[in-house]
């Protein structure tokens, strides 16, 4: 299976994150509040049928509210593919940091090059 | 009021909802609006409003990726779908393809033979700053743009001028060119010695400044082949025969020169140049120098009153022509004093880039024109045969439908939009066309146009990287064809509702007007075009067997290159027992005469003259209706005419009979009997004269033999040939055979018409077919229910022949008198000697459109009434 990639990662947790919730606007300001990127709805929706077409969520259809303007809000949950696809990433993220511990980088690079 | 301030404005949302109709609609439009609102709790309306339109702004990248790739996979999977659609209906596909291919094809000769003229001459380096001289000229009837100037006009530009770079005079006449294994007559080319600086004609072998020497020919790498076959050629010798005269207009060509006497000249090959590029104007294969031109027509290197063929100029830079041409007024000056008759008003840069398209209005020019009624027939015929095959792929995909609705049908259940149906079925026409496309092109590249070429005597080939014309040819063709034709069926059938498809109750009426129209069109037009091909067929033949007005079977023609033999050939000749009459002649009918304007009591009249030997007439056959043939020492001033001429000037042998030509009085002593001097199919008779001159003038011997001899005894004087003009090869006509070079390209565009007429009938016919087989197919219940109430075979094929006798029937009704006022208003006015109408062409046309019509279904409506209808009716 393809390794998810940062943008998916990242809106695949939000997803995650927000259970129930889980719709454009909460989205959207969730992935603002976690990683600071402000994504416009156009690009958040593009991305999320992405994520659709490619099987790691599923949407359901709420039901209309007057302060949407009588339009109704689309939910996204993860699938189990999605939820492995996670799940992978995690993996491979402990696997790449394990023992490191020290995150400055600097010293032995620059040492080798001096 | 309060609700108010949530709400955007009504505009931004529409296009919010607009763009993002084919997604989330609902759950984006939602999104907007929620954020709005909190925007505008925050910080007020206004600055929610400003949100709203940014941030719709800013998500239109998003939004427009989204729409391509969407797009891309739908077009992918209609795609994959019509490809399975087309394999599966093999023999529509086969039908459509290979007529719309056929179709393709032949359109694409049509576009390319009426797009030649664009994207000429493109190849030379300095192409932008030269410019053809050309003179408007003031005739009695009107203004008259010519290409050929005056001789000294071009140097006399160069010396006036600074910004003028180089002036290049050209001028054609034709030669008999030979060596000791060759001989023909050919169109040679004078130039100035800056031609090659000037053109970008790149040499071989040998120096450009060759050309100044008047000993040297330049050949191209063509003709050398033919000269000297794989010889270096630089420095070998070859001998051109030229016929000298007075003629003064800028382009002699090859059959009607003025011809007054023979001179042989040695010329050195000097230089190769490489073949004249397919897209050059002017074409040529022989260059020699201007001086040598000049000499032979006895003309001065500074004279006004003489004309060149074509006066080019290279400027400095493109926009020095502007301030060059005021200036010229000095020169018009001289000219109209030279030649009063015809004054010059102005002169006109022509840039060389532009020459052939401006061509066809240009008197003398250079390049030759086109006749834009032949371009616009061409471009007609070449529209309508496209529109054949998509007649038969609308109506097949019609007559298929029926056997599609169930496929349809679910497709539109389980949730497939109108649109996306339509779209499916335009894709796959636009496949087919696709393919038809390239096939077509192979089609044309290889065997089309060669043969077109060959048969027509034309230079067209398809010019990919130059000319982007061609590109819009085949963009115009698949866009027509493609979405044109798969629109109509596209719409049709999705119309239907899906409930009424699957419940059964839908079913494709089994006679639709539009395709009825469009099979009418398709049987209208194939009769339209093989009746016109037919008559005109017929015409050709006729007008090949008219009697000339002269014995043209037992005469034969000799061209000779030195008049002072005459006297040795003819008594040589004289003694063979075949020999009938013999004469020497300057001109020749059907190789050689003079035009010239002759004036009557103020009135000019363009007339033929033939300068004679006294024997001609009696040697070529012509018949005296009144008056006396050339006699003794009258004869230096007398002249006989033609019927045509008498009609027309209204003189006569009696009292109006003298005629002034050249400031000598002639009189009119005899008149002939109308002849051809011009193959007759296309040319009518003009006014002619004959006089007679000298022994020493003579460029022809004409030899008539006796009845009983055939015409192979010809081969019994090449003895006699060689031993009075040795070195020369030895080249007789018959007189049948003068005009035989326009009758094969005459006969060539006839066969390549044919050819088109047969496409015609093929394509139509295949149509008629895949139509009559799916409707068959929709009908066999019916024909099975008549048999087993006890029809007979007999009318079950009557039955299922009616409908297409009708439609036989109807289009004829329709083609007759089309075709009829068709060829009585445009085809007559180019048919000088029509015989009259013909009911056969009519009559042929109709019976080949019957028989094939009925031959092409008889199989199918044979095998369905035979069929036993059990098979048919168990199914239920």
């Amino acid at each position: 299976m393809d390794i998810l990639t940062r943008l998916e990662e990242l809106l695949l947790m939000s997803i995650y994150r927000l259970k129930e919730d889980a719709y454009g606007v909460r989205i959207k300001k969730e992935v603002l509040q976690r990683t600071g990127k402000d994504f416009t709805i156009g690009a958040l929706y593009f991305a999320l049928d992405q994520l659709y077409n490619k099987g790691y969520v599923s949407k359901n259809v709420g039901d209309p509210t007057p302060e949407r303007g009588g339009k109704r809000k689309t939910y996204y949950t993860l699938t189990d593919k999605g939820i492995s696809g996670l799940k992978s990433v995690l993996e491979i993220h402990n696997n790449l940091w394990e023992n490191i511990s020290d995150i400055s980088f600097s010293t032995g690079y620059d040492n080798e090059k001096e | 009021m309060k609700k108010n301030r949530y709400r955007p404005a009504k505009t931004a949302e529409k296009i919010l909802s607009l763009i993002s109709s084919e997604f989330e609609r609902d759950a984006i439009v939602g999104d907007f609006r929620e954020l709005f609102r909190e925007k505008a709790e925050e910080s007020g309306s206004i600055r929610a409003h400003v949100w709203y339109w940014s941030h719709l702004s800013a998500s239109l990248p998003a939004f427009l990726k989204w729409m391509i790739l969407t797009t891309m996979a739908i077009v992918r999977s209609n795609i994959k779908t019509a490809w399975r659609n087309l394999y599966k209906n093999k023999t529509s596909t086969f039908i459509n393809i290979f007529g719309l291919s056929l179709a393709i094809g032949i359109s694409i000769v049509m576009f390319v033979s009426a797009l030649d003229r664009y994207g000429k001459d493109t190849f030379h380096e300095h192409a932008d700053s030269i410019f053809l001289i050309e003179s408007n000229v003031r005739e009695s009837w009107g203004e008259d743009l010519r290409g050929d100037t005056p001789v000294a006009l071009g140097p006399q530009l160069a010396e006036d001028f600074p910004q003028i770079q180089n002036s290049v005079r050209i001028h054609r006449l034709s030669g008999t060119v030979f060596n000791n294994r060759y001989e023909s007559v050919e169109n040679i080319l004078f130039a100035d010695k800056s031609f090659f600086e000037v053109f970008t004609f790149p040499l071989v072998s040998g120096s450009e400044i060759s050309l100044s020497d008047i000993n040297s020919v330049f050949i191209s790498e063509r003709y050398a082949e033919i000269l000297f076959g794989r010889n270096d050629p630089l420095g070998k010798q070859i001998s051109i025969g030229f016929t000298t005269g007075k003629s003064k207009s800028g382009s002699d060509n090859i059959e009607y020169g003025s011809r007054k006497s023979t001179s042989v000249k040695v010329f050195t090959v000097n230089g190769v140049f490489m073949d004249v590029p397919r897209n050059a104007s002017y074409r040529f294969d022989i260059i020699l120098p201007y001086q040598v031109g000049l000499e032979i027509r006895n003309i001065q290197d500074n004279s006004w009153q003489d004309f060149t063929a074509a006066t080019f100029v290279q400027t400095k830079s493109p926009a020095d022509v502007e301030n060059i041409k005021p200036q010229m007024e000095s020169y018009i000056e001289i000219i109209n004093g030279l030649v009063p008759e015809r004054p010059v008003i102005d002169f006109v840069f022509d840039p060389l880039l532009e020459m052939a398209l401006n061509a066809h209005d240009v008197t003398n020019s250079l390049s030759s024109g086109v006749i834009p009624l032949i371009v616009i027939i061409r471009i007609s015929i070449g529209l309508l045969l496209l529109l054949l095959p998509c007649i038969n792929y609308i109506n097949i995909s019609i007559a298929g439908a029926n056997l599609r609705l169930k496929e349809i049908g679910l497709r539109r259940v389980i949730g497939g939009k109108k649109s996306q149906l339509r779209w499916q079925f335009i894709t796959e026409n636009v496949l087919l066309c696709f393919v038809a496309l390239i096939l077509g092109i192979l089609f044309c590249n290889t065997f089309l146009l060669p043969h077109w070429n060959e048969l027509t005597n034309d230079n067209l080939y398809m010019d990919f990287s130059s000319n982007a014309n061609l590109w819009y040819v085949f963009i115009g063709i698949l866009f027509v064809t493609g979405i044109g034709a798969g629109s109509y069926p596209a719409f049709y059938i999705t119309r239907f509702k899906p409930v009424n498809i699957l419940r059964g109750n839908q079913d494709i009426k089994a006679k639709n007007r539009f395709t009825w129209a469009l099979t009418l069109f398709q049987f209208v037009f194939t009769f339209f075009i093989m009746t016109i091909t037919l008559t005109a067929r017929d015409y050709f033949t006729y007008a090949i067997n008219m009697d000339w007005g002269y014995d043209n079977e037992q005469t034969v023609v000799f061209r000779i290159n030195e008049s002072r033999q005459f006297d040795l050939f003819r008594n040589e000749l004289a003694s063979h027992p075949a020999v009938q009459h013999i004469s020497g002649t300057s001109d020749h009918v059907g190789m050689s005469m003079d035009r010239l304007e002759l004036r009557i009591n103020d009135d000019g009249y363009y007339v033929e003259i033939y300068d004679i030997g006294t024997e001609y007439f009696e040697t070529m056959g012509f018949s005296l209706i009144e008056g006396t043939k050339f006699q003794g020492a009258e004869a230096d001033n007398s002249i006989i005419v033609n019927e045509t001429f008498i009609n027309v000037t209204g003189l006569n042998l009696h009292q109006d009979n003298s005629i002034e030509l050249e400031g000598k009085l002639y009189t009119i002593i005899g008149i002939v009997q109308d002849f051809h001097s011009a193959p007759p199919s296309f040319a009518g008779i003009n006014p002619t004269m004959f006089r007679v001159v000298p022994d020493s003038e003579y460029n022809f011997v004409v030899v008539r033999l006796t009845d009983q001899a055939g015409t192979q005894v010809i081969n019994d004087f090449e003895t006699i040939w060689t031993k009075v003009f040795p070195g020369f090869v030895y080249n007789p006509v018959v007189q049948k055979s003068v005009f035989d070079k326009a009758y094969k390209e005459n006969d060539g565009e006839m066969q390549a018409f044919e050819f088109t007429v047969l496409a015609n009938l093929i394509i139509s016919c295949m149509g008629l077919f895949a139509i009559v087989s799916l409707k068959l197919s929709t009908r066999k219940k019916e024909i099975g229910i008549h048999k087993v109430l006890g029809s007979s075979m007999v009318n079950i094929i009557t039955l299922l022949n009616r409908d297409l006798l009708r439609i036989l029937l109807t289009s004829l009704i329709i083609a007759i008198p089309l075709t009829h006022i068709f060829l009585r208003k445009v085809v007559i006015s180019e048919f000088p000697f029509f015989a009259g109408w013909s009911i056969i062409p009519y009559l042929f046309a109709s019976v080949v459109l019957i028989v094939t019509a009925f031959i092409t279904v008889s199989g199918h409506i044979y095998k369905a009434a035979s069929e036993n209808p059990i098979d048919a009716l168990r199914s239920d």
